[in-house]
């Protein structure tokens, strides 16, 4: 606990009510990106991954120039002709996955008897990873790519050379990595960032309700000494990373009925928060809003109380913010957990070091996360590297100082499900650490 | 020069029409190809000429090894047989004057040489009765005025035909008909130069029978095929191993007297009675390397016009040849017109002029020198496309195609009549020594499947989509750069690839080898002809061995007709309990030999008396036909049933025992085609139009059948009641042809499966061996709808079912709707595994309500027809829909032999339904109105009552058809028709549907209060709608196996099509819908 204060000699008789002011830091909502994407549905999926590999190749460029300078022509995978002749290839992954959900399949056994087996991981043995540019994809070979730990969607440049079988077999890989960082601002004092996520309003259990009115409480500056509270005050931002509604990992199909009734629940919760501090309010995948990301922010008419507070903002999924100078980036969950249903990789941390090397937030959307069709550009690239990169709805609270080789420093939580777990992370912005604090 | 006889005769049969001409490629088939072990050497293009060159070592054979006649035998597996005329040579049997017939076998060796084998000395002949005063004197007669007749005869002697007749002399044998005593009869066996000459001679002797000192002649064994004659008295049958001892064969080479005249490595010559047939037991049931070439076209058409070899370029070729065996294809190569970009894993050869693709693929093709031929509507699409484009561009020697150097391969029509298949008219294209194995014909002949085009064929057997694009976008894919002739040349590739996987999958190719060795026929003719010559040929090996000839039968169409199969009357209804079946095991067949029914036991009503047979030697059929009994004379059906049936029986030990699995898909086929052929044995006989019908044998094989039927029935009831001690009385609530359900009212699987076996055990012992009743399986619930007409869940052990078997109900048939047959198998589904007649009466009440308020899916409605022909007599709903899109656009329309998907929609009333039907794709795009009545009234009503009738009886129709869940329907606004200009369409409100002025707004005042609770009501459609979005959009991304590419495929099989299409607009919909609240932030 680091609000433990020592119970100080003379307390006990006097009780001296302090105010104590809300602190402040500035901030921006730099999401527009997420907002305004296009929405024609009349549009397929190539154009986001198009735009993707476009994006990608200037970033790659200078990258391989100074990993291999300039010793290795750069062809497109029509050019290829010479057998063997190492070359670099930029393209985007693909990963045939024997496993992966089909609604065709799905359609046509609806008529069959046996009923398939629900799966919540979608790895196999079998799956092979090709490399595909704008015309045509190659399989992959080699020891340098670990097939059960990348996915679909992720954009490389990677050399080697074709081989008779037609195969092309991998000497090195050029990953993105993680984009520079902007110097980090200096703070004189403790400035705090909660994350939560998972609050989870429309399920069936009550049992967390008690530790989010304790939150509230807590929140509010109701606990503690005034000590105590005077820290609490330094919390200058609460971001809810989805799962307002309902969780993730919900998988009984949530009812229109039961989110009707939550609606009054989560405008009071948020009308609440708010009145004490500044609020981002994300959706997540199964909360009332498109299901496709980028997702829009909540429409204001599902907050008739809390709407009324300057405080209370509503803010897309993926989020990106700048407070005080620091960059917070973070999605309510869905990619990171997509990625780990279609990899081996079984740790939010982990998965979430991987999408910065990747500079991709969301790579297996649109393969497997739903993804709005997008005209001329993928929203999901890191443009910036930020400071807090969080993943909402996670399983339990981890966290990580993710150093980069530029660097970088990247303070990576993984946001618990706060129905599930009753916690919530605690972000220092001054020095960029993080604890967890259980309400229960 | 020689023609095949195979295309003279009766005609082969193809399919009717090419209803499939798309190109396709499947998820991730480009990594597929990539993947394949490939090895190639740079191969170079070099050398032309009909005759094979050897210019790349993927392509030609092994080299054969030196071979010394005069040490080595010569060891091959014939894949085919035909014969020439030709000069007879030096030290050869037969005849010594030329014209001769000479037979060629074609064949493989061991070490994949490809062999054509010169057959010398065998001579055609027939046999005609004599009068009992004939002797040697009036052979010699009958010889030299038949031979100086058929001379005169032959009006332009342009074989120069010397002496016509070789040879008469005469034999002493017993005719197959009727069973005549022990005496032989004599005949004169005539043989003459020519096979051709048979008929004609039969001709000249009918004519005038006494100027050749016969009177009243009649003839046997002149109607059989001189290939099939040859095989026959040599024991050879089809794919078949044959051996050439040394010494007794001589090898062609060409600097020898005799030259070869084949593109075959080896040829040789051997005397027709100096080479050893085996059969294809032990050892020489193995199978040789033969090389199986698939391969399909590309052509350039115009918009909206079938292409037509005189005028639109064949672009693109695709190969892929395996060998027997292998799994994946050893060779894949694609020639294009124009450049393209290489294709990792396979070959691509570029040609800037058409002709010269044209001619190098010939020479590929030659120099390859496939044993078999395969693709998919090979025969009636791309071979007659690829020949007359050839001859269009004159193309020099593209047309010999076979392995005789000088014979061209020519399209002629063909027009197979079968019992089986109906009437079909096809393309026959001749390449001596190699077969062609069109899949399509296959699967027409072998399987009944909703569509048979390439895709939904694949998808069935090999649960594998394909990317369908288009033909009006095949010439600009063409067009455009050397990317796009790459994905024109995958598709290409994709379509020659599949029908090898499926020929494995589907091991046609074993199959059909079996098949051509257990009735002795030639490979090609299994597919070219229908089951009598499969037939005829075993009756003849049987006839021939034991002394019998074959009469020659004048087909005609006889309206004779006997009583068919018994059906005992049904006893409708819901059975939930279980019921046990008994059936025959191959019923007809074991009648035949239980009976010792034959051609030759059959004692003619007018011989009766002569023959003074002991009545106790006679079986008396129900029909009240006369047959001797075994004892007296085995039959020879009889003997070749009970031959096949110990092969099938020995064929299924082995199976038990064999492990590799190869020679186990061996053995299968085998006692596959062991039971097709026994059981087509009885329809041979009851063939009015065949070689040999008798309607004696199939009408007393059928009438007892019927009353063997009636006997168990009786047995069962009787044996099978209380006052036995049984629970309950036995009813028998339905029998068919061979079987017969009974219900033994026992509750439990495990009880009826004992009663079943013991019942059927003892019918079994009072019928006449080899008779059996077996006890098969147990239905339970089981649905019993009409005649033909049933459904249940079926059991052999009584832990779980093994499967759900329907018979006769809507859940295949291709005239329906899909809506239909997935809610009939929803609703048996219900019935028979949930056993919840609720539940399924509850699942079509809420189909009903479904349809009428417009949530089913589009593609569920849509009924496809394929446009055969453009002028049928009655108006049909796809033919006027078809001319209506070509009103609307030209290039995309449907041509003939396309299918062409429609929906009925509304139109005013009295509208005929033909002028009712409209274009998916434009119904979706413009929401015209759906005609929801017409779908419940004629596609949904009468199948749901016909399963619906045995549970709920007569109120079955009430409940379903005119129930509460009717009352509410969709009321759908079109965008065109003639009112559509002059109305417009006010918003509404979206909580109470009240007409707003401001239409910017979502909801009136009075529902301002239930916003958010009305914005997430709408915001779950929207969720739903992007849900399904997304999964059918990246499912067709994955299926065309490219990211980055657009989705081109218009695939409207595919079951995801117009719901893709269909998704997007509602989606945009529901979009703006939810845009009116408002944007979320402000």
């Amino acid at each position: 606990m680091i609000f433990k204060v020592a119970p100080s000699m003379d307390s006990g008789n006097e009780f001296n009510a302090v105010e104590i002011e809300r602190q402040s830091l500035d901030y921006k909502d730099c999401s527009k990106r997420f907002y305004e994407v296009s929405r024609d549905y009349s549009k397929q999926y190539a154009h986001i991954y198009a735009a993707r590999l476009n994006t990608f190749r200037n970033i790659l460029g200078p990258l391989i120039n100074e990993k291999w300078s300039n010793k290795y022509k750069i062809l497109k995978l029509c050019d290829l002709r010479e057998k063997g002749e190492p070359c670099v290839i930029i393209g985007t992954l693909f990963k045939l996955q024997e496993l992966k959900p089909s609604i065709l399949k799905e359609l046509s056994d609806q008529l069959e008897i046996i009923p398939q087996p629900a799966r919540t991981h979608f790895v196999h043995e079998t799956d092979t990873v090709v490399l595909e540019d704008e015309l045509q994809r190659i399989k992959l070979s080699g020891v340098c790519i670990n097939t059960d730990e990348i996915v679909t969607g992720v954009v490389v440049a990677i050399l080697g050379s074709e081989d008779e079988d037609g195969i092309f077999s991998i000497l090195d890989i050029c990953w993105s990595g993680c984009n520079l960082q902007k110097p980090l601002p200096e703070l004189t004092s403790d400035r705090f960032v909660v994350l939560l996520s998972g609050i989870n309003l429309a399920s069936k259990t009550a049992d967390h309700l008690f530790g989010l009115n304790l939150f509230l409480e807590w929140i509010s500056g109701f606990c503690g000494t005034s000590e105590y509270q005077e820290k609490i005050s330094k919390v200058v931002r609460v971001i809810i990373a989805g799962g307002v509604y309902a969780k993730h990992s919900n998988d009984i199909m949530l009812s229109e009925a039961d989110v009707i009734a939550a609606s009054e629940q989560v405008d009071s919760f948020c009308a609440a928060v708010s009145a004490t501090a500044p609020l981002d309010l994300m959706p997540g995948c199964k909360d009332p809003v498109g299901i496709m990301l980028p997702q829009k922010p909540f429409h204001y008419c599902l907050f008739p109380k809390a709407v009324a507070y300057k405080s209370f903002n509503r803010v897309s999924n993926p989020y990106e913010c700048d407070i005080g100078g620091f960059t917070c980036l973070g999605s309510s969950g869905e990619p990171v957990k997509d990625i780990m249903r279609y990899s081996k990789l079984d740790n939010e941390i982990e998965v979430m070091k991987k999408t910065l090397q990747w500079r991709h937030i969301a790579p297996t959307c649109p393969d497997t996360v739903p993804c709005i069709p997008c005209l001329d550009t993928d929203p999901f690239t890191m443009y910036n590297c930020p400071n807090i990169y969080f993943s909402g709805n996670a399983g339990e609270f981890s966290t990580e100082l993710y150093k980069g080789e530029g660097g970088q420093k990247v303070r990576l939580v993984a946001v618990p499900d706060f129905c599930d777990t009753k916690t919530i992370a605690f972000i220092n912005l001054a020095n960029l650490e993080c604890f967890s604090m259980t309400f229960c | 020069m020689n023609k095949r006889k195979q295309f003279k005769g009766p005609p082969p049969k193809r399919i009717k029409s090419n209803d499939d001409d798309e190109d396709d490629i499947p998820a991730s088939f480009e990594d597929q190809l990539a993947g394949m072990e490939s090895d190639f050497d740079s191969p170079e293009i070099v050398g032309d000429g009909p005759e094979n060159q050897n210019t790349n070592i993927k392509w030609s054979r092994p080299s054969p090894q030196d071979m010394d006649p005069g040490t080595t035998s010569l060891i091959f597996q014939q894949f085919d047989i035909d014969h020439y005329n030709g000069k007879p040579i030096p030290g050869m049997p037969g005849s010594q004057l030329a014209p001769v017939p000479i037979m060629r076998m074609y064949g493989i060796t061991m070490q994949g040489n490809s062999v054509c084998c010169h057959v010398h000395g065998f001579t055609p002949y027939f046999y005609v009765t004599v009068p009992l005063n004939f002797d040697v004197s009036s052979c010699l007669e009958l010889k030299t005025n038949l031979n100086k007749a058929i001379l005169e005869d032959l009006r332009n002697n342009k074989d120069s035909i010397r002496e016509a007749v070789l040879e008469v002399k005469i034999v002493k044998a017993k005719s197959i008909m009727y069973y005549k005593g022990d005496n032989l009869i004599m005949y004169a066996k005539v043989s003459v130069a020519l096979p051709k000459l048979i008929a004609a001679a039969k001709r000249l002797i009918e004519r005038q029978p006494t100027s050749f000192s016969l009177s009243d002649p009649s003839f046997y064994e002149t109607n059989i095929d001189f290939d099939i004659r040859f095989m026959v008295d040599t024991s050879v049958v089809g794919c078949s191993w044959i051996v050439l001892p040394s010494k007794k064969w001589s090898i062609r080479s060409k600097s020898g007297k005799l030259p070869p005249e084949s593109r075959c490595q080896i040829e040789v010559d051997v005397a027709w009675n100096s080479f050893i047939s085996h059969q294809p037991e032990g050892e020489w049931s193995k199978v040789a390397p033969v090389r199986i070439l698939s391969f399909d076209i590309e052509c350039a058409g115009r918009k909206g016009v079938f292409p037509e070899p005189e005028k639109d370029p064949v672009i693109q070729i695709a190969s892929m040849v395996i060998r027997q065996g292998e799994t994946e294809p050893y060779l894949r190569n694609v020639f294009t017109l124009n450049t393209c970009a290489p294709i990792v894993g396979s070959q691509v050869y570029s040609f800037q002029s058409e002709s010269e693709l044209l001619s190098k693929w010939s020479d590929f093709f030659r120099e390859l020198d496939p044993d078999i031929i395969t693709g998919y509507n090979i025969s009636n699409f791309d071979w007659p496309y690829l020949i007359n484009r050839a001859k269009h561009l004159k193309v020099a020697n593209f047309e010999f195609l076979g392995r005789i150097q000088n014979i061209r391969s020519v399209i002629k029509d063909s027009v197979l009549q079968s019992r089986q298949m109906g009437r079909r008219e096809n393309k026959s294209i001749n390449f001596e020594g190699r077969v062609p194995f069109d899949l399509l014909q296959v699967l027409l002949r072998d399987y009944k499947l909703r569509s048979y085009t390439l895709n939904a064929v694949s998808y069935h057997f090999l649960q594998e989509q394909k990317e369908d694009v288009h033909h009006s976008i095949i010439t600009d894919l063409q067009n455009e750069n050397e990317q796009t002739r790459r994905r024109l040349a995958m598709y290409c590739l994709k379509d020659a690839y599949l029908p090898i996987k499926l020929l494995n999958k589907l091991m046609c190719i074993i199959n059909y080898m079996e098949m051509a060795r257990v009735t002795g026929v030639p490979l090609l003719c299994l597919l070219t002809r229908g089951q009598q010559i499969k037939v005829v040929s075993q009756l003849l090996r049987k006839a021939k061995d034991a002394g019998y000839l074959m009469p020659a039968y004048h087909g005609q169409g006889s309206d004779d007709q006997f009583e068919g199969a018994t059906v005992i009357e049904p006893k409708k209804g819901y059975y939930a309990d279980p019921i046990s079946t008994l059936d025959f095991a191959s019923l007809y067949p074991s009648i035949m030999m239980a009976h010792n029914l034959c051609y030759t036991t059959l004692i003619s009503p007018n011989m009766q008396k002569d023959l003074n047979l002991d009545p106790e030697n006679i079986t008396i059929t129900p029909m009240n036909n006369m047959f001797v009994k075994s004892n007296v004379r085995k039959g020879l059906l009889p003997e070749i049933l009970e031959s096949l049936l110990a092969a099938r029986k020995k064929a299924k030990a082995d199976l038990k025992n064999e492990t590799d699995p190869f020679k186990r898909s061996v053995l299968d086929g085998r006692q596959l085609a062991l039971k097709i052929s026994a059981n087509s044995v009885y329809g041979f006989t009851g063939a009015q139009v065949g070689k040999l019908p008798c309607l004696e044998i199939s009408g007393s094989v059928t009438a007892y059948g019927r009353t063997m039927i009636e006997f168990t029935k009786t047995e069962v009831e009787k044996k099978y009641t209380k006052a036995n001690g049984y629970k309950e009385d036995a009813v028998v609530i339905y029998g068919d042809t061979d079987s017969v359900m009974v219900k033994f009212g026992v509750k439990t699987l495990l009880e009826s499966m004992e009663l079943g076996k013991e019942a059927a055990d003892f019918v079994s012992s009072k019928f006449v061996k080899p008779i059996k009743l077996e006890f098969e399986k147990v239905y339970y619930p089981y649905l019993l709808i009409n005649k033909k007409r049933y459904a249940g869940l079926y059991f052999t052990r009584t832990d779980t079912y093994d499967k759900m078997d329907c018979k006769g109900i809507e859940t295949v048939r291709r005239d329906n709707c899909p809506l239909v047959s997935n809610m009939m198998s929803m609703c048996l589904q219900k019935l028979l595994i949930d056993r919840d007649p609720d539940g399924a009466v509850s699942y079509a009440k809420q189909i009903i309500s479904d349809l009428l308020c417009n949530r089913i899916d589009i593609s569920q409605l849509v009924i496809t027809k394929e446009l055969a022909k453009n002028d049928y007599a009655a108006k049909q709903a796809h033919v006027e829909l078809a001319n209506k899109m070509k009103k609307r656009d030209a290039g995309t329309a449907p041509k003939l032999g396309d299918r062409v998907p429609y929906i009925i929609c509304c139109a005013a009333k009295n509208t005929p339904a033909y002028m009712k039907a409209e274009d998916p794709i434009f119904v979706l795009e413009n929401s015209v109105p759906i005609d929801f009545s017409y779908y419940l009234e004629n596609q949904l009503s009468k199948p749901l009552l016909r399963i619906f009738e045995p549970i709920l009886g007569e109120k079955a129709e009430s409940l379903l058809l005119k129930g509460e869940h009717t009352r509410t329907k969709a009321m759908v606004t079109s965008k065109v028709g003639a009112l559509a200009a002059f109305t417009r369409k006010k918003e509404k409100c979206i909580g109470c549907k009240v007409v707003i002025s401001d239409d910017t707004k979502a909801l009136c005042d009075h529902c301002l209060d239930k916003e958010g609770q009305l914005y997430i009501s709408e915001m779950f459609k929207v969720r739903h709608l992007q849900e399904k979005f997304s999964r059918l959009w990246t499912e067709c991304q994955r299926c065309q196996g490219s990211l980055h590419e657009e989705v081109l495929c218009t695939n409207r099989d595919c079951t995801i099509f117009y719901m893709r299409k269909k998704v997007g607009m509602e989606l945009d919909t529901q979009e703006k819908r939810v845009s009116r609240f408002g944007e979320p932030l402000w």
